[in-house]
Formats: structure tokens, C-alpha cells, sequence
């Protein structure tokens, strides 16, 4: 097996301050700054985790809610600094944190899938060239010229999946959405995931659903409040993670 | 070795600057004041009533030569050493030297051998005699022509005011320690640039996209669309054309020409700040959800009012023909005060937008102070209806350097001077710079405040 690491993920501790009163205008800064009085509550979300990632892996992470899962999915992708340690990926990353991230409601599906597209950084011709393959997976076709704001949140998540998935990128970060859309829909995304896999992509999966973390990932982090508490082959971790659960 | 001494370099950075500031703005302003202060050197001040002038006829701007050399005549009871005189006023003829009889006892006539040339320099709009010598009376020969027109307040022996250029010595020090502070951030953050701008390549698309959102959306369910932004300054321009080209027929000559050109720009510079300011928090779905250089976002929108902007000038060039300005090759140049002002909005914009991240009361305030930037901005009025004082704030303001550059190359058909291109292009850079500084220091935390 080809063990290059992807992903490397150093020591990452994430704090977030949480003022204990809303401080949101300059005279109540101003004044509380005189007074010393602005005063932070730590919360850890994340405590010098380590683990290393390689290329073609699928990884699950599992937790309860609250463990820091997305928070180090956020981190993964870049949108969040760590407040210690630090993230190294190498290759292009497309984080499926939200579906439809980055839609202005007011656009068309036509404007949005380039807005969109160019939101993930993708070069405008090469969203042209998929611009079919992406109204086909979504079963959009029909809605070229309506503006977003109309579409049911299952449509809007099937945009969102399609655009993201529209390229292989190195590094597939999947965040709950597989929850969104009816039975086929998620047939149809796991398919696709698969698809990504056997490419080579390396994905990144939270989800609840311990059974989709089983047919999935060929490796599971476990987070316990913020904390590694386990990492291991699929089976071993998910065994014990449902032994815990009970 | 360099962070740890950040502090220690900064500190000797602003010594350095606060001297060479001092000495470009006051020193060279009034190098000679300041001697005669030092030496302690005697100063007398004759109102124009104490002097004696030949040659000179009295009409109602003040003096008209009427023999050539004309001459004002300053007699002193005794002698006394003169290094320099000041004379508070103006001549309509341009000169260079200026002869000078001299006497060195009061009884003493004034002839061709005791004479010489002394030179002339003006600074600050004042204009200085270089004397050297110790006399007891002078004879002035300020013009050589008939038909000069002097108005004189009065002459100063030895004067001792400080003449200090506020704009010269705020610029002359902000611009080489802001150079030193960017500079040692750059070096001590280098990871950190590094990540903001070597994706922005990457993302130009988005750019693109993100301003044809903005153009799109403004104009939805207009019939007129696009058309607006060419007719909202037109139509601004005939209602204020309206009101005030009657007022101010004698000091503006074409009234919707010269309002228009300040309009615009000034229009460029609000658009692009308050458009930006709520950026960072309109991107919001964004920046929680996907990875994006976060300057993109600003940056944005002053693209967005730089397209506004030019279909402003569209507006512009209709009415330049209609009023029928004279084409000038100088009009060519009017990229030049619009790359300054870009330049200028974009650094405004990321400390704005910064700002407003953390603080929303920044809105609320920046709303009353472009008002007030209006009012202090030359755009409906003519700077010479201020009194001095107001004048010398004005001067102040950057952003009427960018309008007179501006009507400079359109309407005025000039170049402006290098000093004046200086000025423009400092303080753009140094907004930038802070600008970049505070963006890249904070946008980190924005995540938590949106």
C-alpha cells in the first residue's frame, strides 16, 4: 500500500473565547478594555490531536455531538485557524461542509453553478465543460433559468453535491450532508463517493449514521471531547464505539 | 533575531522618520527663520503705510507700476544686520532676482554702486529676499516692467515665523515608517502572506463572478437597467447644476463639468468603502463554509464601484461634449488619479471592513463622516470661497488632491507637478499598508464575529 501522507494533522489544539457577555460596540469595548473587565470563558474544542491521513484512505469520524468533529473538519479545510499546532494538506481540497455554500438566491442554477464552481476555485472553462454533467446528476435540467430562491432544500442540497463533486479533488471532506435528500439521492452520492475512491481521492466522512461509517471508511477516528479516544481499522473502532453509545 | 527586536527596530524606525519629516517639512520650509531665531537677530516689520514707493501708482487690486523699475524703499533709523526679508504679498510678474540698492547710514542716498541682486525664494507661498548684510535702508526694484500690479502688506526684516507644510511633515513621516512596519511584518509573518496572496491567482474567477453578481442583482427588475448608472450622476448633475451654477458663475467656469468630474470620484470613493465595510459580514455564508482568501472579498467590491466608476465616465464624456470642452491630449491621463484613488479605496476599504467585523457602530458612523468628507471635499464649491484656515484642512483631505488631479487632466488640460503626483501616490500606499496590515493581523478571528 502506497503510504503517503495527505493529510498530517500536528498537535492541533483549538480554543474559542467565549466572552461572557456580548461585547459588540466600541463604547462597551472602550470601557471594558479601561476596565480590564472583559473576561473570556476557555472552551477546548479540541486538544492536541494528532493523525496522519494517507493517499486513496477513506477516514470516518465519529463522536458525539459536541467532540470537536466538525470543528476539526473546518480546520482540515482552512476555513479555521488552529489556535496551536498546525494542518498541512497536500492537493486540492473540496469540503463538503454545507450544501449550497456560496448560492446567491437570487441567481439562476446557470449562474449559481459558475458562481459556485468558481467559489471552490475551479477555473471557469473547466466548470463549462462539466456544466452538463452537473445538470444531469442533479436532475435539474428542467430548472436551467429559475432563480435558486424557488427550489426545495433537497434540490439546492443535489446542486451543492453535484458542483462539489464536479472534480476529483485530492481530498473529499464529507460533513453529515449524506443525511440530506431522499433514499435514492443518497444511493446515488454514496455512488459517487465510491467512484471518487476508486479514483484515488482520499475522503474525510463525520456522520452519525455508524452504519454508512462501516460500508465507507477503511479507517475511523474516534473524538471524545475534543480528545483522540480511539483510532483504528473501521471495525475495531466502530465495535466499541457502539458498545459505548448504549 | 529580527521579531525579537521588532519592538527596538519600530521605536528607532519612528525617531528616524519624526527627524527626517521634521527636518524635510520645517527645515527646509524655514531653514533661514530658524537662523535668525538661533542668532537671535533683530526683527522689524514696516506695514505697507511705513514704506516709500516710486514708480508706483495706486488703483483699486492695490499698485500698478507706472515707470520702469518701480521701486519700494524701506528706511530704518540705524543699521542693523538683515539675512533675509519677507514680503507679504504679490507680484503678478514672475521673478527670479530681485536688485537691491543698499545704504548703511540713514543720511546716506541710494546709488548704482551699492547694489546688488538678491535672490528670490518662495516657500509656502511666501516670497523671501536673501539679503546678508548689515544696512539702514533698501531700495526694492520688484518689477522691471510698466503695468505690473503689486499688492503689498507689508515687509519683514528677519522674520521669525515658522512656516511648517502640515502635509509635507505628516506624509514625510507616515509614508518611510509604515514602509518599515510593512516591511518587518512582512518578514516576521511570512507564512501568513504568504497563504493570503499566492491563492488569489487561483481565485480570479470568482473575482469575475462575484462582480457580475453585484452588477446583476443591482439592476434586477429595473426596466432601464444598466442605463442607471450612467443616468443617476447625469441627473444629479442637472439638479445641482440647477441650484448652484447661478452661485458660483464668477469662480466655476463650466459648473456641470466641474462638478461632475468630483462627483463621480467622489461618488468611486463612498461606493467602494461602504460597499466593502459590510462585505466581510455579507460573505458571512461563505467564509463559514469554504475556504476563501478572505481580501477577496473587499477587494470585490471596490472592483464593483471601479465599474460603476466607468460607466460614470461615460456620463462624464457625454456632457464634456455637450458643454463642448476642448479635447486635450492631458485628458489621456485620467487612468492615473483613478489607479491612485483604487489604490487609496482598497486600503480604506480592508481597515473599514475590519473595523466593522468587530464593531457594527463603524457603519452607523461612517455614515456621518463621508457626509462630513463631502462637504470637506472641493466638489460643488471652488476651494477659494474657503477662508485660509479652512483652505489649509482641505489641503489635508486626500481626497482633494485625487479631485484637482483629476480636473487638472480633464479640464484644465495640465500636468500635474511631480510633488502633486507624490502626494497622491503617498497616501494611497500608505492606506494600503495599514489596510493590508490590519485585514492580514485580524481575519483570522473574523469567523468568530460573523
Amino acid at each position: 500500500m502506497q503510504q503517503q501522507a495527505i493529510v498530517k494533522v500536528d498537535h492541533v489544539t483549538m480554543r474559542f473565547n467565549m466572552p461572557k457577555e456580548k461585547v459588540d460596540n466600541m463604547k462597551e469595548y472602550l470601557i471594558k478594555t479601561l476596565k480590564k473587565q472583559i473576561r473570556f470563558e476557555e472552551f477546548v474544542a479540541l486538544s492536541d490531536v494528532t493523525f496522519q491521513v494517507f493517499r486513496g484512505e477513506v477516514v470516518g469520524i465519529v463522536g458525539l455531538n459536541g467532540s470537536g468533529k466538525s470543528t476539526l473538519l473546518k480546520i482540515i479545510s482552512g476555513i479555521l485557524e488552529p489556535s496551536e499546532g498546525s494542518v498541512k494538506t497536500y492537493g486540492a481540497i473540496s469540503p463538503l461542509i454545507e450544501l449550497g455554500a456560496g448560492f446567491d438566491m437570487d441567481l439562476t442554477t446557470r449562474e449559481n453553478i459558475f458562481l459556485n464552481g468558481s467559489v471552490l476555485g475551479f477555473d471557469r472553462n473547466f466548470v463549462r465543460s462539466k456544466y452538463d454533467e452537473i445538470l444531469d446528476f442533479s436532475e435539474l435540467r428542467d430548472f436551467e433559468n429559475v432563480a435558486v430562491k424557488n427550489f426545495s432544500s433537497g434540490m439546492i442540497a443535489r446542486l451543492g453535491f453535484a458542483i462539489a463533486t464536479l472534480v476529483k479533488p485530492d481530498i473529499l471532506i464529507v460533513d453529515e450532508i449524506l443525511s440530506v435528500g431522499d433514499f435514492l439521492f443518497q444511493q446515488k452520492c454514496e455512488k459517487r463517493i465510491n467512484e471518487l475512491m476508486s479514483g484515488g481521492t482520499t475522503v474525510l466522512i463525520v456522520s452519525h449514521a455508524i452504519e454508512q461509517i462501516e460500508r465507507l471508511c477503511s479507517r475511523v477516528v474516534w473524538l471524545e471531547h475534543g480528545k483522540i479516544r480511539m483510532i483504528g481499522e473501521t471495525q475495531d473502532v466502530c465495535d466499541l464505539y457502539k458498545i459505548s453509545e448504549r | 533575531m529580527i521579531i525579537k527586536r521588532k519592538r527596538m527596530i519600530l521605536i528607532c524606525a519612528a525617531f528616524v522618520c519624526l527627524v527626517f519629516s521634521l527636518w524635510l517639512s520645517v527645515w527646509q520650509f524655514s531653514a533661514d527663520n530658524i537662523q535668525n531665531i538661533l542668532e537671535n537677530q533683530k526683527t522689524i516689520t514696516y506695514p505697507v503705510d511705513q514704506l516709500t514707493t516710486t514708480g508706483w501708482d495706486e488703483t483699486e487690486f492695490g499698485l500698478m507700476s507706472v515707470e520702469e523699475n518701480p521701486a519700494v524703499t524701506v528706511q530704518g533709523e540705524e543699521p542693523v544686520y538683515v539675512r533675509n526679508i519677507l514680503i507679504d504679498g504679490s507680484v503678478d510678474r514672475e521673478v527670479t532676482e530681485v536688485t537691491v540698492e543698499y545704504t548703511e547710514s540713514a543720511d546716506e542716498p541710494f546709488t548704482e554702486e551699492k547694489s546688488f541682486s538678491a535672490p528670490v525664494e518662495i516657500k509656502n507661498k511666501d516670497t523671501y529676499l536673501m539679503i546678508d548684510r548689515t544696512v539702514a535702508g533698501m531700495r526694492l526694484e520688484l518689477c522691471e516692467d510698466i503695468g505690473c500690479e503689486l499688492n503689498l502688506e507689508k515687509i519683514v526684516l528677519n522674520p521669525r515665523n515658522l512656516n511648517v507644510n502640515y502635509q509635507t511633515l505628516v506624509l514625510s513621516f507616515l509614508l518611510p515608517f509604515i514602509v518599515v512596519l510593512f516591511a518587518l511584518e512582512l518578514i516576521c509573518e511570512r507564512e501568513g502572506f504568504r497563504k493570503t496572496f499566492s491563492s488569489l491567482r487561483q481565485y480570479r474567477p470568482l473575482l469575475y463572478d462575484l462582480v457580475t453578481r453585484d452588477i446583476k442583482t443591482k439592476y434586477r427588475r429595473s426596466i432601464l437597467g444598466i442605463l442607471w448608472s450612467i443616468l443617476n450622476p447625469l441627473l444629479m448633475m442637472l439638479v445641482l447644476t440647477a441650484v448652484f451654477a447661478n452661485i458660483f458663475r464668477y469662480q466655476i467656469d463650466d459648473f456641470p463639468v466641474y462638478y461632475l468630474t468630483g462627483y463621480i470620484l467622489f461618488n468611486f470613493v463612498s461606493e467602494a468603502t461602504t460597499f466593502s465595510m459590510s462585505s466581510i459580514i455579507g460573505a458571512a455564508g461563505l467564509i463559514k463554509k469554504v475556504y476563501i482568501p478572505k481580501i477577496i472579498f473587499p477587494l470585490e467590491k471596490c472592483l464593483y464601484a471601479l465599474v460603476n466608476l466607468l460607466f460614470s465616465l461615460i456620463a462624464a464624456v457625454i456632457v464634456f461634449l455637450i458643454v463642448g470642452v476642448q479635447p486635450q491630449w492631458t485628458m489621456l491621463l485620467f487612468v492615473v488619479p483613478i489607479i491612485y484613488l483604487f489604490i487609496f479605496n482598497f486600503g480604506i476599504s480592508l481597515i473599514l471592513a475590519t473595523l466593522n467585523t468587530f464593531f457594527r457602530d463603524v457603519g452607523y458612523l461612517y455614515g456621518v463622516f463621508i457626509t462630513l468628507w463631502m462637504y470637506l471635499t472641493p466638489i460643488i464649491y471652488p476651494i477659494s470661497i474657503l477662508p485660509g484656515w479652512m483652505q489649509s484642512i482641505v489641503h489635508l483631505n486626500p481626497l482633494y488632491h485625487y479631485v484637482e488631479y483629476f480636473r487638472a487632466v480633464t479640464i484644465y488640460g495640465t500636468v500635474p507637478s511631480l510633488s502633486e503626483n507624490l502626494i497622491c501616490l503617498s497616501y494611497s500606499l500608505i492606506f494600503l499598508m495599514i489596510g493590508i496590515l490590519v485585514f492580514q493581523k485580524k481575519q483570522n478571528k473574523f469567523i468568530f464575529y460573523i
